[in-house]
């Protein structure tokens, strides 16, 4: 790196060096202040400056293309909705000319079910009775001496049967 | 490649600042920006150049055309000339600062920039050539033209010409 050219002085007349001997001032040159402003020009320039810029643009561009995207869908979305308002109402669905079969039909329960028999009952317990005795189905009658089941005494009774 | 060290680059400017302030000052505008601009640069400079010099020199005279033509710009509009200071701070016992000032200043722009770049700014003729860029002989031609230029002032036999056509 050269910083200095010598100057050969054999080419020097002696205006030459009389006007090279004037000194060419120094006021108000600040090294200190050059320097300082050099040490802050070089931290500015490293690449992490460019970082926030960078983020900066990528989001703008980020910001407008779902910007862009969100408008064309919004468009598209009220389009169909215009396009729907505006067709005729759909005719109404024609009755069927099968009956549905009734619901309350359909639960009714069997001559022999439970609840069938329950209904008898509560109706009226003598008819069922003798429906059940036509049935030939024996009534239920006391349960046979050798079956101990437990029973009710009055107070002050005996214990044995 | 490191850039360049701070004592190098605080010698440099100690070195030859004033000389690169006075050939800033052949331009209209603030030669001490223009100087601090361009060390700053050569501070930015990773690799520096090879020869820092000429380098210099070249960053000065372009900052220099460039705010001198917006300082240029702004007097015509401001309707004033700038007030002159001494260019030089010792000159010989025949002589003031401030008449040397202005026998300098009193130059044609090329001339007072070849002359300045080869006395005060120790740059060879190929080296002033490439700077102010014309062709090496050129630089020779205006470098004898301002010497005897100066003379003439220097002994007050000067009669003013007008000014030739200049060829690079």
């Amino acid at each position: 790196m050269d910083t200095h050219t010598p100057r050969p002085d054999d080419d020097l007349n002696n205006l030459e060096r009389r006007l090279s001997d004037w000194r060419p001032s120094a006021a108000g040159l600040d090294p200190e202040g050059m320097l300082f402003a050099a040490g802050r020009a070089s931290a500015r320039a490293t690449k992490a400056r460019l970082l926030w810029p960078a983020a900066s643009a990528c989001l703008a561009l980020l910001t407008m293309v779902l910007g862009f995207q969100m408008t064309a869908e919004r468009a598209e979305r009220l389009a169909l909705a215009e396009q729907i308002r505006q067709q005729p109402p759909a005719p109404a669905p024609a009755p069927s000319a099968v009956p549905l079969p009734d619901s309350q039909a359909a639960e009714t329960p069997g001559p022999d079910s439970y609840l069938a028999a329950r209904r008898a009952l509560e109706r009226d317990p003598d008819a069922w009775a003798a429906q059940a005795v036509a049935k030939g189905g024996p009534l239920p009658g006391p349960p046979p001496p050798g079956h101990h089941i437990l029973q009710a005494w009055r107070p002050g009774g005996t214990l044995e049967p | 490649m490191p850039s360049i060290e701070p004592d190098l680059l605080g010698r440099l400017y100690r070195q030859h600042a004033p000389a690169l302030r006075l050939y800033a000052r052949q331009w209209p505008g603030c030669a001490d920006d223009v100087v601090q601009d361009a060390f700053v640069k050569l501070a930015q400079q990773s690799p520096p150049p090879e020869r820092v010099l000429p380098w210099l020199y070249r960053v000065v005279r372009n900052g220099a055309l460039s705010t001198g033509r917006a300082a240029a710009r702004r007097r015509r509009r401001e309707g004033r000339a700038s007030a002159p200071e001494a260019w030089f701070s010792a000159v010989d016992d025949h002589l003031d600062a401030r008449h040397a000032t202005r026998l300098l200043a009193d130059l044609s722009l090329d001339l007072r920039e070849v002359i300045v770049a080869r006395l005060w700014g120790s740059l060879t003729f190929e080296e002033v050539a490439q700077v102010v860029g014309c062709s090496l002989p050129t630089a020779h031609r205006r470098y004898q033209a301002a010497l005897i230029e100066l003379r003439e002032r220097l002994e007050g036999r000067w009669i003013p010409t007008p000014p030739a056509p200049t060829t690079t």
